[in-house]
């Protein structure tokens, strides 16, 4: 575990840096590069010291995923996605369940969780999964898509119905029943991992039920996805700063018409917005961080805005860079390239852009009407 | 040890703070007995909100054994969940 003499970042710097693109052009993470992150608490860095994690507050996390999301957006994704399992552990396992997954989880080993279905996007209502009660065992039943780091993940912590609300079952990627599908050819963050998951009859014992019982679907949902906005966020954030600072060194070296383009007004302009969007995100995340290390209720629309910003900001911020570095970026193998297509992904998981509308309009409606 | 009437005292309190941050997120003016989920106005977030507050303005934590729909249906519900775990937890907290 934790080495505290060098910094999380950069041990993150030494794993990852100039690895990236390599990685994206083979769809692939080396799983020693994962095991290592883990096992130095960073895929999941808030789990408390007292459970051999980092022990990290949002805020410091919140700047460990803007590190890492800058460099490779798909060891983000999976960093995101082990956090969400590691808080779900943390908000509603029992203590025996904390006890036993959370140090593995700071010890390289890895778990994604499994909510989306081919009917149940944004529309969580819409899913099928069943986590039903057979004598002493569990036994979970259904078909998840794009689950982010199923290729990775030792345990899949699996969303499903119960006959009395909703639950999260803690399955093995090994157990017998359990069939993992990569997704082939992915538009964006192309190594995290992502999988169609299939769960045929796979029967676990009654303890792997997160809690132990069924909870309210809603708030299961609000609870883990909020966890995942945050860190969204934060990635986007990290992929947003990369573009700015790819344009500007590239703006003020690239000369057109006897002068470096970070002299002409219309690259300036570009430039400016970037500059704008970084500093607006920045604000926006270290607000829904603070809230949440707070406690604060008011977190969870904080996180929703900065997610919605976040997703937006980066999306527009790597199209801007691309315009700028123009044919300098425009073949796979850059950051810029490779944060247009995975800025848009963002775009679309964790609450799509229309879903995060709606919510937002109902904050400012409570807020202003 | 807590007495009765102070319990009580505490429960109205925890009731009347309640209605007002209920009011405040949802514009909804609710009775203590008020069904909060039926009245259909309430957002996808605001039970996690809801369970937030509780957490943050009574200090105290409630684990997925207290998360259910029935002690958080009212605001009585909830304040009787708040008088017990404030109960079982009285040197862990002070009251914000």
């Amino acid at each position: 575990m934790a080495d505290d003499s060098i910094s999380p970042t950069d041990i993150a710097t030494e794993l990852l840096a100039g690895r990236a693109d390599a990685w994206d052009h083979a769809c692939e993470l080396p799983s020693g590069v994962v095991r290592a992150l883990g096992a130095r608490g960073l895929l999941s860095a808030e789990v408390p010291r007292t459970l051999g994690g980092l022990g990290f507050t949002s805020q410091a996390n919140g700047e460990l995923t803007a590190h890492i999301g800058a460099i490779c957006g798909s060891t983000r994704s999976v960093m995101t996605s082990q956090g969400i399992a590691a808080w779900a552990l943390q908000r509603f396992g029992t203590d025996a369940q904390r006890e036993e997954y959370l140090p593995q989880l700071s010890a390289g080993e890895t778990m994604c969780v499994a909510f989306s279905e081919a009917n149940a996007g944004s529309d969580l209502t819409g899913v099928r999964t069943t986590i039903s009660q057979a004598d002493e065992c569990a036994l979970v039943q259904g078909e998840k898509v794009w689950v982010t780091g199923a290729h990775y993940a030792r345990w899949i912590l699996v969303f499903g119905h119960c006959s009395k609300g909703a639950a999260l079952a803690i399955v093995p990627a090994s157990s017998p029943g359990v069939q993992i599908e990569r997704v082939n050819n992915p538009l964006g963050c192309r190594a995290a991992g992502h999988a169609h998951v299939r769960f045929d009859g796979v029967r676990l014992a009654s303890e792997e039920i997160l809690g132990g019982r069924p909870l309210p679907s809603s708030l299961l949902i609000s609870a883990l996805l909020t966890y995942g906005r945050i860190s969204v966020a934060w990635g986007c954030l990290g992929m947003l700063r990369a573009c700015l600072a790819a344009s500007a060194r590239h703006a003020a070296t690239r000369t057109t018409f006897g002068k470096p383009i970070s002299e002409h007004q219309l690259i300036r302009r570009h430039i400016a917005e970037l500059y704008v969007a970084e500093r607006s995100l920045t604000a926006a995340c270290e607000r829904a961080s603070r809230l949440w290390d707070e406690k604060s209720p008011e977190h969870v629309c904080a996180a929703v805005l900065a997610k919605y910003m976040g997703g937006r900001y980066a999306a527009r911020g790597a199209s801007t860079g691309l315009q700028i570095l123009a044919s300098a970026a425009a073949q796979d193998g850059n950051i810029v390239a490779r944060a247009y297509r995975d800025a848009k992904l963002m775009e679309i998981i964790e609450g799509s852009n229309e879903i995060s509308q709606l919510m937002l309009a109902d904050e400012a409606m409570a807020v202003w009407a | 040890m807590t007495t009765g009437k102070e319990l009580q005292v505490s429960s109205h309190r925890v009731e009347v703070s309640l209605l007002e941050f209920i009011q405040r997120r949802t514009k909804l003016r609710l009775g203590v007995d008020s069904d909060i989920f039926a009245t259909g106005a309430v957002t996808s977030l605001f039970a996690l909100e809801l369970v937030l507050q509780v957490e943050q303005a009574f200090g105290v934590v409630i684990d997925s054994d207290d998360l259910n729909l029935e002690n958080f249906s009212s605001v009585k519900a909830i304040a009787s969940l708040v008088d017990r775990l404030q109960g079982a937890h009285q040197n862990e907290y002070t009251h914000g």
